[in-house]
């Protein structure tokens, strides 16, 4: 358990030292934003496939 | 000639596989953890019970095969494949001794379900086992999606560089950065910041539409790794249409397609390089067959007149098929209605989206995306070259972290992995099938087995033949090894068999 605390710390240090907070979150919102492209470009097709299929 | 492995090969196999194996003894104690914070004092004996037995077991291996001996290439593969066997055996102790099992197969089931972050599942009355071994449950699905051997590099091993063939052995055979030790960390700096995140966040979400603080805290943590490990646990049997929430959906949408990315593309957006979210290939490739078999889906069930609404269609359809696609196998509809609401179309795509998997180098299983658009631009590369003078030369060019030109070599890799994917899924639609199943749902459910996914449609039961059950296991384990750690002990066990 002690291993892991202090890969923890380190992690944790290494994110203040290298700005590494902000690019996490920042990582993390670009990712979250990719989903949502594909969401929006299934919406489309789903939305275009619905009307075609019920022709 | 085959040369036989000799007593120091078995040995180094034997003091890895000791290590994994107490790594695994130690991860016990999460649960144990948690089952005396909550009183369950039967739960917490059972974990005490099977911590025990996994550490002994892991420094008597440790022990009595101490070598000198390095680590070579074809004993990480093998030692992957052993340490995941035994750790399957040693992982169901707890789980019979909880009594929610109807056997000893039902039990290695869940273990090598949870491992390979596939998400089947036999336990009895899931509604209402402890916190303790629903904890244990998204453990084994969360430590089997970063790799136990990947746990074990961090936590319990010190900085040896022959270590990254035990890594490379478990299908990921990407390395982010030049040591295998700083690329578990990083796999381990990518997970941990979701897991705060994304947890927090269904946590959130889960108190506002009505569940207790701690019980919402739990379910955000169990949701969170169900769904970032693409396993496919969920902590009741309705999955995540229990919760009757949009928003934890569309939270468990985004988790579940974060981690079905390349850990490599987190790495390197992590690093500013937002610009190779839309151009890598295997982002482009999931993206585009995700929207044509959502389509394809939709165009399905139009007709049917089930969703009238067309929100609700771009609901229930995208949840499935991105579940699928990414191979998590968490559901919005209940399994039976794959057969008797969606039918043979919508179905056949949903198998489809299993078998294709998300990337490489992820938790996720199936074929994968990079082989998919690889083998897709090999294929067109070639006709192109068919309606091409003789003289021009035809080269492949892909974006995969950097701008790469795709060899002959690469192609046919990739080819030969597909073949025996496929090969595979035939193997497990045909045992499903000559088990009595129809072959649509012998199909859906072997698929979902053997690409890792998780989804079913009803053929999953405690009373589903043993044969067939094996025949499972056996699916999810080749699937998460990619075979190559699998044929590596084949070949070991042939050459000490016969070899001189």
């Amino acid at each position: 358990m002690s291993v892991r605390m202090t890969e923890l710390s380190r992690f944790a240090q290494r994110l203040r030292e290298a700005d590494g907070w902000r690019r996490l979150f920042i990582g993390l919102a670009s990712e979250a934003f990719l989903v949502a492209a594909m969401a929006a470009a299934a919406a489309l097709a789903i939305t275009l496939a619905a009307l075609v299929g019920t022709l | 000639m085959i040369l036989r492995p000799t007593l120091d090969d078995h040995k180094v196999v034997g003091v890895y596989t000791g290590k994994i194996v107490v790594a695994f003894g130690l991860l016990m104690l999460l649960p144990l953890g948690f089952s005396v914070v909550f009183a369950e004092w039967d739960t917490a004996a059972d974990f005490a019970v099977g911590a025990l037995v996994a550490l002994l077991l892991g420094t008597v291996l440790h022990l009595v095969c101490r070598t000198d001996g390095r680590l070579a290439r074809r004993h990480g593969l093998v030692t992957v494949a052993v340490a995941w066997i035994t750790t399957t055996i040693v992982g169901t102790v707890p789980l019979m001794l909880s009594g929610h099992y109807g056997g000893f197969i039902d039990a290695i089931f869940d273990v090598m379900s949870g491992l390979t972050t596939t998400g089947l599942y036999l336990v009895q009355d899931l509604d209402h086992i402890s916190i303790g071994l629903n904890t244990w449950r998204f453990v084994l699905t969360f430590g089997g999606g970063q790799g136990i051997v990947v746990i074990a590099l961090t936590f319990i091993f010190q900085g040896a560089g022959a270590i990254y063939h035990l890594y490379a052995g478990e299908g990921k055979e990407e390395r982010l950065l030049p040591n295998a030790m700083h690329t578990a960390r990083a796999i381990w700096i990518v997970s941990l910041g979701w897991l705060v995140v994304g947890s927090t966040l269904l946590a959130v979400t889960g108190w506002l539409i009505g569940q207790k603080p701690v019980r919402a805290a739990l379910h955000g943590l169990w949701m969170f790794m169900g769904a970032f490990s693409t396993g496919g646990f969920a902590p009741q049997s309705y999955n995540t249409i229990w919760f009757h929430s949009s928003v934890y959906e569309a939270l468990c949408v985004v988790i579940f397609v974060a981690g079905s990315l390349n850990f490599a593309l987190h790495w390197a957006v992590m690093h500013g390089q937002h610009r190779e979210l839309w151009r890598n290939i295997e982002v482009r490739t999931f993206a585009t067959t995700l929207v044509m078999l959502a389509g394809g889906a939709a165009w399905a069930l139009a007709d049917t007149g089930l969703y009238g609404d067309s929100v609700v269609l771009f609901r229930k359809v995208f949840y499935q098929l991105a579940s699928a696609h990414t191979t998590t196998g968490f559901a919005t509809i209940y399994s039976r209605s794959f057969v008797t609401q969606w039918g043979a179309g919508a179905m056949l795509l949903t198998t489809a989206a299993m078998a294709l998997g998300a990337s490489s180098c992820s938790t996720a299983g199936g074929v994968k995306a990079l082989r998919v658009g690889m083998v897709t631009k090999a294929f067109l590369a070639e006709i192109r070259r068919l309606i091409s003078p003789e003289s021009v030369h035809i080269r492949i060019r892909y974006h995969h972290i950097k701008d790469q030109t795709m060899s002959d070599a690469t192609a046919r890799s990739a080819l030969t992995i597909v073949v025996i994917f496929l090969t595979l899924y035939a193997g497990v639609t045909i045992a499903g099938t000559l088990s009595g199943y129809p072959v649509a749902q012998a199909a859906f459910e072997g698929i979902s087995a053997a690409s890792n996914s998780g989804l079913s449609c009803g053929v999953l039961s405690p009373s589903m033949p043993a044969g067939l059950k094996l025949v499972y296991i056996v699916a999810m384990w080749l699937g998460r090894m990619e075979f190559v750690a699998v044929l590596a002990l084949a070949g070991w066990l042939w050459a000490t068999a016969k070899g001189r």
